[in-house]
């Protein structure tokens, strides 16, 4: 009987450690984003985390719950509001998604995960001032839609982390995605990587692609 | 400025971490490390990593440059 309680204990420290190495990511899915996707898992990867997105949520779930519940599993949190346009699909709408998740994280910080650290990020410098202006006081990252920008503001988001990845060393990941996407995506039978298993296997890979990379 | 996320610097996660985490399969990971590991490769020269992509598989014992000139040619 006394030896059943370590076990316990074990698989307890084994939850904290995956929560504290996840980070939500909430970015828009769709084509145009499909580079800068890779980018923030390259550059989540390279500082030793684990990335999570909705993307991972089955069909058939009820969304809203498992949403919350990712958000919830997640010590760190980006939230990438760079699409407020409106798509080209009629009836023409602007993506809601995104300010909602960030509006669930935020009331999550607030009531039931103190220790929960997020951030947002931008495309264009202080667009979110008027799009989302109850945010003011909170500076997004602006990475000006590009790779690199990408790196670099996770380098400025990351900058308390152990693990102090060079631009290079989260390009080199960011290439190893972009080399082995096309297999990832035709076993699939996808055409994008806003799909679980697509999602999941890039992280794997980029997560491996760290580790050989980053000696530390 | 914006502020930086409070990390709390536990140790890095590894590949068997994120596979666990994202429900990967123990076999797929194994493929996908392996699918890595063909691709990353250290400069013995300069101490660097290297990524091979499909288009740039010269192995490395093979000659890396294309002989242009006749002359060169002519000259070896």
């Amino acid at each position: 009987m006394a030896a059943r309680k370590p076990a316990k204990r074990i698989r307890n420290v084994a939850k904290l450690r995956a929560k504290d190495s996840s980070v939500f990511l909430n970015v828009p899915y769709d084509a145009a984003f499909e580079n800068l996707l890779l980018a923030y898992i390259a550059a989540i990867s390279a500082y030793g985390f684990s990335p999570r997105a909705t993307l991972e949520i089955p069909f058939g779930q009820r969304r809203l719950d498992r949403i919350l519940t990712l958000i919830h599993q997640s010590q760190y949190s980006i939230h990438d509001l760079s699409r407020v346009q409106l798509d080209r699909k009629t009836p023409t709408t602007p993506r809601f998604n995104m300010p909602f998740e960030l509006g669930l994280t935020v009331a999550l910080e607030r009531t039931a995960h103190p220790d929960h650290s997020w951030i947002v990020c931008e495309t264009v410098r202080r667009r979110i001032n008027k799009s989302l202006s109850d945010l003011d006081g909170t500076d997004p990252y602006i990475h000006g839609g590009t790779i690199a920008g990408v790196f670099r503001e996770m380098g400025n988001a990351f900058v308390g982390s152990r693990r102090q990845p060079t631009v290079t060393e989260m390009s080199q990941i960011y290439r190893v995605l972009r080399t082995q996407i096309p297999s990832v995506l035709k076993r699939a039978g996808a055409h994008d990587p806003f799909n679980a298993r697509v999602f999941k296997e890039l992280c794997v890979l980029a997560s491996t692609a760290a580790n050989e990379l980053i000696q530390i | 400025m914006a502020h930086p996320i409070r990390v709390d610097n536990s140790r890095p996660a590894t590949v068997r971490d994120t596979a666990r985490l994202l429900g990967v399969s123990k076999s797929r990971t194994d493929e996908l490390i392996r699918a890595v590991r063909r691709m990353i490769h250290k400069d013995d020269r300069t101490g660097e990593f290297v990524i091979r992509t499909k288009n740039s598989a010269r192995n490395g014992s093979t000659k890396a440059r294309k002989t242009n000139s006749k002359r060169r040619k002519a000259s070896r």
